[in-house]
């Protein structure tokens, strides 16, 4: 528990030297049917809650839950999208117009969207099951106010324009 | 328990058997409903997961240390920086979007607003650097990561001598965005 390669051990509030009885009964074989509580506050935190993370999903159709796209066919239109902005990012510097405004727009959010719906799968899904929903809405929400911007208003490219000559 | 046989007696076979058989009736009643693409194994896999981390709560037992005691490296901080950069802008931009269809005024008016406040200039080029920094990171590493998924510099070497290169070429696009453009 204290190695020399350790970053955080010695100086995280987190970390605590468990009492030597208990440390020697960890290595016992048998656990003591009093509580043993861990050095880990956040892990205490769920605990005390009895908060169950959902586990899995583990099988492809699992994973493919409603919809019918392999998920592979979904990671190459993420990649097209990607290389495609690739290309996209240096050409606002040089041509700008409604056109790069909305082809801006669209390419920025939908990688955001798929990005942190990966993040969100990754992390936040076993914990929250319908974290989905409020970053689609807020997705939607910002496609809203971008097309509004982009026709209403100066548009992103002139946007940025404007704030960088500040 | 079950997958524990090899070179043991047959005496924790036949005995395992009868776990089985012990355990299979409940699994049959009670989940037929559940059961329509999923195979009896596959019944006792999750059950047995959900077993193993029943006795964890109960025992209370600590989990091991890992984020605490691994050093950051090269490979997990950037790709640290790469997802952090990558959710802030992801973030950023439809909230302020979302946000500015709500506001009044046009979008000029705000940036009038901003040039009456009359910051000192070097608020306004640490904002830019804030600005700047994420896309300009996110993008390099962000090839450096296709080159990956094409299955290019994988190796431990070229990783870490790409990823030097990456933060180096982030750190000079950012300066020549905020002081040259």
């Amino acid at each position: 528990m204290q190695g020399k390669g350790c970053l955080f051990v010695k100086n995280s509030m987190f970390q605590q030297t468990l009492p030597t009885s208990l440390q020697n009964s960890l290595v016992t074989k048998h656990f003591s049917l009093t509580s043993v509580a861990s050095s880990n506050a956040v892990v205490e935190f769920f605990r005390a809650r009895n908060f169950r993370a959902k586990r899995g999903p583990f099988r492809p159709e699992e994973k493919r839950g409603d919809h019918k796209m392999m998920a592979s066919t979904h990671w190459k239109i993420e990649r097209v999208l990607a290389v495609s902005m690739l290309g996209v990012m240096p050409a606002c510097l040089f041509v700008q117009g409604p056109i790069m405004d909305t082809l801006l727009s669209i390419t920025v959010l939908l990688h955001g969207f798929w990005g942190v719906d990966g993040v969100l799968t990754d992390y936040l899904e076993k914990f929250v099951p319908w974290i989905h929903y409020p970053w689609y809405l807020l997705t939607i929400a910002g496609l809203a106010g971008l097309i509004y911007f982009n026709y209403n208003d100066v548009g992103v490219c002139e946007a940025i324009k404007m704030v960088w000559k500040l | 328990m079950i997958r524990a046989s090899f070179g043991k007696g047959s005496a924790l076979l036949t005995s395992n058997a009868a776990l089985l058989s012990s355990r299979l009736q409940p699994v049959v009643v009670t989940q037929l409903s559940h059961t329509s693409t999923r195979s009896q194994t596959e019944d006792i896999a999750y059950k047995e997961m959900e077993e193993f981390w029943d006795k964890n709560r109960r025992l209370n037992r600590p989990l091991s240390p890992h984020l605490r005691i691994y050093n950051p490296e090269l490979t997990s901080m950037l790709s640290l920086c790469h997802r952090a950069t990558g959710i802030a802008m992801a973030v950023t931009v439809p909230f302020v979007a979302a946000t500015l269809l709500g506001l009044p005024g046009d979008f000029s008016s705000y940036i009038e607003y901003i040039k009456d406040l009359h910051l000192n200039p070097a608020i306004l080029t640490a904002a830019k650097y804030v600005l700047a920094f994420p896309i300009c990171y996110h993008y390099i590493n962000g090839i450096r990561h296709l080159a990956w998924d094409w299955a290019i510099g994988f190796d431990l070497k070229t990783t870490y001598q790409s990823g030097y290169f990456v933060m180096a070429l982030a750190l000079l696009v950012t300066a020549g965005f905020v002081h040259l453009l």
